[in-house]
């Protein structure tokens, strides 16, 4: 391997470059991640005694955990492929723009640069008792009432994500739009194909490894939806709203250590396995189409 | 095959590890209770077994102290050890002298932080702490056994009920209060002298009877702006609602009851009051007669209130709940980090902090516990008074009343901020018309649940 490494400069420098990220990863990610394990399987956070896969169990079996893990598996079964189809269509729509898609584009990233607590203030006031939305609803006699806080609370938070994210799955895919070869819309054309079977067959097909980059991404930025979640509604969210990272917030709060390292290594294999399955998948299929 | 075979056989050894472990758990759990029971002299263990017997530790060694907020008595106690002791060296660390430092929450945040990593310091003042849940997950040594093993804590030499105010139902003791303070209502003189056959009544110490009477002064007077208390209807709900927690919330069996009709009338029983401008808060002070049927008032001033005749107040009590328990506020109180490693050089400093020497210091602001302190606050306090007010109270008597509210004293108010928090958020809600009592209790006793559940 130290061979390989140093036999060509050239290999070496990628190695280097990394080598200052990996530290890092290494330093705040990876070994605390492998030191929390022993947390979660002791009793106590101090003077703890052994315990073995209690922690796990007791996680497996208490109510709010199972709301947070089935409300987040609920919020990324809709919010994710709602919003890979929107930021899609939205990247259709821009790319086949004739004047100022640049300008388009634009409008659908500003979300991202806006930081999450003056975000979360606005939709707040958005969707409050005395909020916009409601007084737009007064306006044809409808009554309002909290919507964050009803049973619709998901919808909203939904919402938000969407509204936080479609344009950065949109540049992905705009990106992707980009390196479609325009001649093979050409020939199409030549054979008088229509606008359907051409997206089925050349848009949809080239776009497969950015469609796969898209669902890896929203998947992770679905854990991030938290940050707008615990600004809106605080630490005990309605029951619908009630996600997983609340659990690990409140048990940070609490100094329940063995419950909450147990809920993120519960929550780890939850994310690695999927996007494990993802690349891999992403991996085979990009390499039949280059084939 | 053969590597495959090895990797499940592997996986399978370190499962029965893990499983195995929580059998072990029980056993170590078991033998920690044996040994720590070792400890405890059981009922049949004779007097001529020998006593365990306070040895003081070695002076020698670094002390660490957390607080919220700089406090003089602490940074002077700090100075005076370590002259007494020069090979201690005693840090104090304020959390709001820190760059970026926030409010509770954020404190709350830094200290989980250092606790997690085995930083925390090994004395911790409580500043609205979630004691109830440390003390669940072990972060607070249990100080009754260092308590009864320090000679020097007598009844002689402290207000004993009040070091000992945090005892739980077992026994145990995370906290000790440093100094006590406690509220106080009393009534209005003016309005008393229009009522009478109310003196055997007037002798009730809980809020919710006290304010009975407070709204039969209020309704039975013929003198104009009159009011209830001067407090706002969250504060007044809070102060309705510690009186009768207990039927609310069970903090040791964590159980809630908040979403009975109890609690909504409460509630409504309060709003009413608000919109009957029982708490009116827009009295001119300067340029109208007005009268407060009930003032609620803090232990010094109160006291000084009580005897002073001009001050028109009397029957001031300290607040009592429902069941006659008169708490001291736990925000005033020191619990000893149990991941210590200094646990009997932390004792020295924590006993010194209650000592005469510190205790008598006027940074101490408040009653101290220690009974040589009690008496130089009284002291301080009444010279105080004394100065800014007319009326003539004698020292004597100022420091006898007090003295008598201190032992009444014999519960601490634990209940995590935390929970205060929630309460005061919600019904603030209700008050402000943005939800319905049902909604409000329905909230609270969700939020609650999850609390204590999660």
């Amino acid at each position: 391997m130290k061979k390989m490494i140093f036999r060509n400069r050239n290999q070496l420098l990628p190695w280097l470059m990394l080598l200052g990220s990996f530290a890092g990863f290494c330093l705040f990610y990876l070994v605390p991640f492998v030191v929390s394990f022993f947390y979660s399987v002791v009793d106590h956070p101090i003077h703890g005694a052994f315990c073995g896969l209690q922690n796990y169990k007791e996680l497996l079996r208490n109510p709010y955990f199972l709301r947070g893990l089935k409300n987040t598996v609920a919020f990324m079964a809709v919010s994710i492929p709602l919003n890979m189809v929107l930021s899609l269509i939205v990247a259709l729509v821009i790319h086949n723009m004739k004047r100022y898609p640049k300008y388009f584009g634009l409008v659908f990233l500003i979300p991202l640069a806006i930081p999450s607590a003056t975000s979360a203030f606005f939709w707040e006031s958005f969707w409050g008792l005395h909020g916009t939305f409601n007084k737009f609803l007064s306006s044809y006699h409808i009554n309002g009432f909290d919507w964050r806080n009803s049973e619709y609370g998901m919808i909203v938070m939904i919402i938000i994500f969407i509204w936080k994210n479609v344009g950065y799955n949109m540049a992905l895919y705009m990106s992707g739009l980009s390196s479609i070869p325009k001649q093979y819309y050409a020939y199409a054309d030549v054979e008088g194909a229509g606008i359907w079977w051409k997206f089925r067959n050349i848009t949809w097909v080239y776009l497969t490894p950015t469609t796969f980059l898209v669902l890896i991404m929203t998947f992770v930025n679905s854990f991030k939806i938290f940050k707008e979640i615990y600004i809106i509604t605080g630490e005990f969210p309605p029951e619908g709203l009630y996600v997983l990272q609340h659990y690990m917030n409140n048990m940070f709060l609490s100094l329940n250590y063995p419950k909450l390292a147990g809920a993120v290594y519960i929550l780890t294999i939850a994310i690695a396995l999927p996007v494990a399955c993802l690349f891999r998948s992403e991996r085979k299929l990009s390499k039949d189409l280059h084939d | 095959m053969k590597t495959n075979g090895r990797k499940v056989l592997a996986l399978f050894v370190c499962m029965v590890c893990l499983l195995s472990g929580c059998g072990n758990a029980q056993t170590q759990n078991e033998e920690d209770l044996q040994s720590k029971g070792s400890n405890i002299p059981s009922l049949n263990e004779t007097t001529e077994q020998k006593k365990e017997e306070y040895v003081q530790p070695e002076m020698k060694g670094e002390i660490t102290v957390s607080a919220f907020m700089e406090q003089e008595f602490l940074t002077a106690a700090a100075r005076q050890f370590m002259d007494l002791y020069p090979d201690v060296k005693v840090t104090v660390n304020v959390y709001h002298e820190t760059s970026g430092a926030g409010s509770v929450e954020d404190y709350q945040t830094y200290l989980n932080t250092k606790i997690m990593t085995g930083k925390a310091e090994d004395i911790i003042l409580n500043s609205f702490l979630p004691v109830e849940k440390y003390s669940e997950m072990g972060v607070f040594e249990d100080l009754s056994r260092y308590i009864s093993l320090t000679p020097e804590f007598t009844e002689e030499n402290y207000f004993m009920n009040v070091l000992q105010s945090a005892k739980t139902k077992n026994g145990e003791i995370y906290l000790i209060p440093y100094m006590a303070k406690f509220n106080v209502v009393g009534f209005c003189d003016a309005l008393l002298s229009e009522q009478t056959g109310m003196e055997s009544r007037l002798q009730s110490a809980g809020f919710a009877e006290r304010m009975d009477i407070a709204k039969e002064l209020v309704s039975n007077t013929s003198k104009k702006n009159t009011f209830l208390i001067m407090m706002n209807e969250v504060q007044f709900a809070d102060y309705l609602i510690e009186d009768k927690l207990s039927d609310f919330i069970d903090v040791e069996k964590k159980s809630v009851n908040l979403n009975a009709d109890t609690y909504i009338s409460l509630l409504k029983e309060v709003k009413e009051l608000s919109d009957n401008h029982a708490f009116d808060a827009d009295v001119d002070f300067y340029n109208m007669e007005y009268y407060y049927a009930a003032t609620c008032d803090y232990d010094v001033q109160a006291a000084f209130y009580e005897l002073d005749e001009q001050s028109g107040l009397s029957y001031s009590m300290p607040i009592a709940d429902s069941e006659g328990n008169v708490a001291v506020n736990a925000n005033y109180s020191m619990a000893l980090n149990s991941a210590s490693h200094n646990k009997d050089l932390a004792w020295e400093f924590m006993k010194y902090l209650l000592s005469e020497e510190v205790q008598t210091l006027p940074s101490v602001h408040g009653l101290a516990v220690n009974r040589k302190g009690f008496d130089a606050a009284v002291e301080r306090y009444y010279n105080f008074y004394a100065e800014s007010n007319s009326g003539s109270v004698e020292k004597e008597e100022y420091g006898e009343l007090l003295q008598s509210w201190m032992e009444q004293l014999n519960d601490c108010d634990t209940v995590d901020s935390a929970l205060w928090t929630l309460i005061e958020e919600e019904n603030g809600k209700f008050f402000e018309g943005k939800q319905t009592a049902e909604d409000t209790a329905s909230v609270l006793q969700r939020k609650i649940e999850q609390y204590f559940h999660e």
